[in-house]
């Protein structure tokens, strides 16, 4: 046993103590930006799924009150329902098929169904496309 | 003459200012040593420590606001829905305003008004390297509280909650004899 050891580890000593500190504190810090970020990600994308969801919703439930439920529309409404049925509630990242091609569908399926109504598709602000 | 016990190099006073005799001195350098890499090891663990824990952070917050944001989505997308409906039809007209309110209304909500957001540890904002460890949570709520602030000028009315504007729509739809359903 070398009795400078100690002395000679000084330094790696004093900083293991401040990175096993560093670390601890690190952890709180990094997790708690990551749930602020991630609380904002899953509001912003969930919103949008949730308007397809609501707005399709909606007119299906028009068209089997008009008994229309055969027409173009009400066929492309229940395509987007089905569609958004599969969305993840969980981050989306593991799940192992692709979640941005999935809400790029969507979003297309929407806009159809809009042109088929007539009516003018929501606007999406440029950071909910990233 | 002897030497034994002779000041040869007349240092006789050295003996008290000799570094391993100080303890202020010693000291100074002690401390200075434990600063010096006590503070390195910190920041660079602190680093390592946020980036350990960042993805499991984001992925908790993702279970949080998924769900809160959908259910807005879902009134926004219902709305929408029912708009396009009453413009059409001459005979639905008068529900037309009502409905524009409870649309502006919604658009006004924002995510800090719905999620009551306590972070789960705080970190104290005196230490040392709080510039390291500062969340940018403050940043991302000031700038939602503005734009609410802003979306709500030229409203008489203070905005309602999303319990509220979800019933008056209930009541909406229930007249245009459409359900509500999520």
């Amino acid at each position: 046993m070398d009795p400078f050891e100690d002395v000679l580890n000084l330094e790696q000593n004093f900083y293991n103590v401040g990175h096993e500190h560093g670390f601890e504190q690190g952890k709180l810090a990094g997790f708690e930006d990551g749930r602020q970020l991630g609380i904002q990600k899953g509001f912003e994308i969930w919103e949008e799924v949730g308007f397809y969801h609501g707005f399709a919703s909606l007119w299906r439930a028009y068209h089997i009150k008009s008994g229309a439920t055969e027409s173009r529309a009400a066929q492309q409404a229940n395509t987007i329902l089905d569609l958004v049925a599969k969305f993840p509630t969980s981050n989306p990242k593991h799940e192992d098929f692709d979640v941005v091609k999935l809400l790029n569908q969507i979003r297309s399926k929407y806009k159809v169904l809009c042109a088929t109504l007539g009516t003018r598709p929501r606007m999406f602000v440029a950071s909910n496309d990233s | 003459m002897t030497l034994i016990g002779a000041d040869i190099f007349g240092d006789d006073a050295a003996d008290d200012v000799a570094v391993g005799t100080n303890p202020t001195h010693a000291d100074r350098e002690w401390n200075k040593l434990q600063n010096e890499f006590t503070n390195a090891g910190f920041r660079e663990g602190a680093i390592a420590g946020k980036e350990a824990a960042l993805q499991d952070g984001f992925d908790h917050g993702f279970d949080t606001g998924a769900p809160v944001g959908r259910s807005l989505g879902v009134l926004r997308g219902y709305a929408a829905a029912a708009l396009a409906i009453v413009t059409k039809d001459a005979t639905l007209q008068a529900l037309e305003p009502d409905l524009r309110d409870i649309i502006a209304q919604l658009s006004n909500v924002r995510l800090h008004e719905l999620v009551k957001d306590e972070p789960a540890v705080t970190t104290s904002s005196a230490h040392p390297h709080s510039d390291l460890l500062g969340s940018e949570r403050s940043e991302v709520r000031e700038m939602d509280e503005l734009e609410a602030a802003l979306g709500q000028l030229g409203s008489a009315r203070p905005a309602e909650g999303i319990d509220g504007l979800r019933a008056r729509l209930q009541v909406l739809l229930s007249q245009l004899g459409l359900p509500f359903e999520f």
